[in-house]
């Protein structure tokens, strides 16, 4: 793994010791500097990574211990270590006493002590912000289980219910034609399973996997999913209409991007209005420069309002129309948050859908 | 013996509404069927109450919008009059302990069948 550079905020009032502290320690760290307590704050903001913050005890305006407590209300994250000179105790003892410092140094500093104190102050760190965000992730991973749980006893154990039924009416029938009409309702049983096994496996490919950025061609992707739905414009006379607007280069995970173009215009395809002569799906796709819009629009059956905000749940299903696992728009929603992208969704029942996912382009 | 020949199933899967009422017409060729793939469209018939005779009804869980839960709820609101003109079960492929334990919470549910239903099942409604 590669190791990045601690990155380290300095504050002190003279500029001597600002100047000082980065020549000594650049080489070794990321060093930025401040010399009061908005400037402090404004360098935090901008760089988050920012892991210690060491600052001068005796500054004219606010004394470090001041602007610790300051700075700890939006950044609780980086470890605090203060700067003081020997005639300071009392400094000290109030710095630790109000919790917010993990150690001190003396000054004039001596080199040793000051990279001493900071490697021990960034392992503090790492297992403090490891631990959050591993406690995080815990927390989202139970609850994503106990949904899950619950819904692959009634997801997987359905259809075979379902199939089990079904095998146990041709045990009684005798007729042909019967029999032929039940073995395709196993056949419709054993595919629901089969689409569900496949969206729980889309979805630990999300968690899990990792992204590969590329440049995205549009025409090649378009061309896939034409394929893809011809069967359904046929069978169902769904006109499909795919528009490509690409002035600039798009760079992002194409994977990502199947996953979400797959999902939208599979509902899109599937919620349609039975008896409308007049079906179509439309796809909208662009490229703008750094990001790309793309508008999946169809004429089906439209979301009630009451449930749209809910439509991104795991698990939520807003319709009983058709077959679903109430797990598309979640794994959408999930793989947009890895690649920093955003939807949109305006509908109206029975009159149709609009989805608009907005992704900015990667270097 | 059933108590009745009149059946409401209420399932949004139609692959199990399709099996049920087989099963039952396998048992009772004669029987009154009803079916509802979604238990909003159920509720309000049974506030209207089309046989004036007490129907088996058949409720399945999972259901998206308004589950079985919700509607059993809904349906144990009404009047003893109403209520009293149906034989409710739950029919699911839940096994889920916590599905089992709610729907014990239920007065009026008779039990609690696990599909398949079966022609035994049936007869013993």
């Amino acid at each position: 793994m590669q190791k990045e550079k601690i990155k380290i905020l300095y504050i002190d009032d003279e500029i001597e010791n600002l100047l000082g502290f980065k020549a000594s320690f650049r080489f070794r760290y990321d060093i930025f500097t401040a010399s009061n307590s908005t400037e402090a704050l404004s360098i935090l903001e901008q760089n988050p990574q920012i892991s210690i913050i060491i600052s001068d005890q005796r500054m004219p305006e606010k004394s470090g211990v001041e602007i610790f407590e300051e700075v700890f209300i939006a950044f609780p994250l980086p470890v605090r270590i203060l700067m003081t000179g020997f005639s300071d105790v009392e400094a000290v003892i109030e710095a630790i006493n109000r919790g917010h410092v993990f150690r001190y140094v003396k000054k004039p500093w001596d080199e040793e002590d000051i990279i001493l104190a900071i490697e021990e102050a960034y392992k503090y760190y790492i297992t403090n912000s490891l631990l959050s965000i591993k406690n995080d992730e815990l927390k989202r991973a139970y609850s994503e289980l106990d949904k899950f749980s619950y819904s692959v006893v009634h997801d997987l154990r359905g259809p075979i219910m379902s199939i089990r039924g079904a095998i146990e009416l041709l045990n009684s029938e005798d007729d042909i034609e019967a029999i032929r009409s039940m073995l395709f309702l196993i056949s419709v049983s054993a595919q629901k399973l089969d689409e569900f096994i496949d969206s729980i496996h889309e979805h630990y490919k999300i968690n899990r996997g990792d992204l590969t950025i590329e440049k995205i061609d549009f025409i090649k992707l378009i061309e896939d999913l034409k394929s893809v739905y011809s069967v359904s414009t046929i069978v169902n006379n769904i006109k499909f209409i795919a528009h490509l607007d690409e002035p600039y280069e798009f760079r992002s995970d194409l994977m990502s991007l199947r996953l979400i173009l797959n999902n939208l215009l599979s509902n899109a395809f599937k919620y349609q209005n039975k008896s409308n002569l007049n079906k179509w799906v439309e796809l909208n796709i662009v490229v703008e420069k750094d990001k790309v819009r793309i508008t999946v629009k169809d004429n089906g059956i439209g979301i009630n309002e009451n449930y749209l905000n809910q439509i991104f749940n795991m698990f939520y299903r807003a319709t009983s129309e058709e077959f679903g696992s109430g797990f598309g728009l979640y794994n959408v929603k999930e793989v947009l948050k890895k690649i920093d992208g955003e939807i949109n969704v305006k509908s109206k029942l029975d009159e149709g859908t609009e989805f608009e996912v907005i992704i900015p382009s990667k270097k | 013996m059933a108590q009745s020949t009149h059946y409401i199933i209420i399932d949004d899967n139609e692959i199990d509404i399709f099996i049920a009422t087989k099963m039952i017409e396998l048992s009772f060729p004669n029987a009154h069927i009803i079916t509802f793939n979604n238990a909003s469209d159920a509720l309000e018939m049974v506030k209207k109450n089309p046989f004036k005779k007490p129907a088996i009804m058949l409720v399945d869980i999972n259901m998206p919008l308004m589950n079985g839960f919700q509607f059993m709820e809904e349906f144990e609101k009404l009047s003893d009059e109403t209520k009293n003109l149906f034989i409710p079960y739950f029919l699911t492929s839940s096994i889920n302990e916590s599905d089992v334990a709610f729907a014990k919470t239920f007065k009026t549910i008779r039990k609690y069948i696990n599909k398949p239903l079966t022609s035994s099942c049936i007869l013993d409604l």
